[in-house]
């Protein structure tokens, strides 16, 4: 059978990535929240915010999107591959094509204008599937965003590559 | 738990037809330079799509605020994520009109679980699920 998991491949398991760090603004808050059509004043305005028992401006749940692209992506054009995306930083396969699998969310808390968040990466997973068409290679990540030593958000992300 | 709410409930459509300024609008929130979602000629004659695809992460939000919007007008209180687990299923693009679905799936306490999906809705389109979801929210 034909195998994508070599050994220089497997070294990479459990392989954890440097902590990236990201202060939240309220600007970036109402960035993310105009873009995906929220209208609630908790997103935009501090008052309207406090008087709905938060401590500030308070992201909506999926804004941990934001933590987990902008570190990637911010890096000047020749660091970037012709289609716009950051140099791949995952094992070393011949590829045809990439999928996105499957992202499990756990969620305690909210993303506040102000906050410094410690965004955390690991492989977590690197497990070989026979597919219809060949082998699958599924990589699993674990990313973890916390705020004060609190995690507010845990996310496990599975890219499939063939 | 107090809330006229059981499996089975259906929660009130949502439909969303996002342009070329909203899919700009979501890469620029997030910082995300990847061109498939705003150079068309590039994604139609290189990667060979038939047009900007919609970000999965976008359809993850939308059917987010689906259940956010429905639970909150219905129980008049405010709900929180607690657990979300999706998957894209396929393509979405730009112009076609995802109609954004779900259901109540089970009720324990405070802690509500629905079935979420956004599908295409389109005369115009092969018409199928895009993203699939489940997710859990508290009700406080």
């Amino acid at each position: 059978m034909a195998t994508l998991l070599t050994d220089a491949t497997r070294r990479w398991a459990d392989r954890t990535y440097p902590v990236q760090h990201v202060t939240v603004t309220a600007g970036d808050i109402r960035r993310f929240a105009i873009a995906t059509g929220e209208t609630d004043p908790i997103h935009f305005v501090r008052d309207a915010a406090r008087a709905a028992g938060h401590r500030d401006v308070v992201a909506p749940p999926m804004f941990y999107v934001y933590l987990r692209v902008l570190p990637n992506h911010l890096r000047p054009r020749d660091e970037l591959e012709a289609d716009g995306s950051p140099s791949e930083d995952i094992p070393p396969v011949v590829i045809t094509g990439a999928m996105a699998g499957e992202t499990e969310l756990d969620v305690d808390g909210a993303f506040y204008a102000g906050d410094e968040v410690a965004c955390h990466k690991r492989l977590a997973d690197l497990t070989e599937k026979e597919g219809r068409s060949g082998p699958l290679l599924f990589l699993t990540f674990e990313y973890r965003y916390d705020v004060a030593d609190h995690t507010v958000v845990r996310e496990r992300f599975t890219r499939i590559l063939r | 738990m107090a809330y006229r709410l059981q499996a089975g409930d259906e929660l009130a459509e949502q439909r969303h037809t996002p342009d070329p300024v909203e899919l700009f609008q979501f890469s620029a929130a997030i910082w995300l330079t990847h061109r498939i979602h705003y150079d068309a000629p590039y994604t139609t004659e290189v990667e060979g799509h038939p047009g900007l695809p919609v970000h999965g992460p976008l359809q993850a939000a939308y059917l987010e605020q689906l259940v956010r919007s429905d639970l909150e007008s219905r129980l008049g209180a405010r709900v929180r994520l607690v657990r979300y687990r999706y998957r894209h299923v396929a393509p979405a693009y730009v112009g076609q009109t995802l109609a954004c679905r779900g259901r109540v799936t089970a009720v324990d306490g405070d802690r509500v679980t629905c079935e979420v999906w956004a599908e295409v809705d389109d005369p115009q389109a092969d018409n199928g699920r895009t993203t699939v979801g489940e997710l859990d929210v508290v009700v406080s």
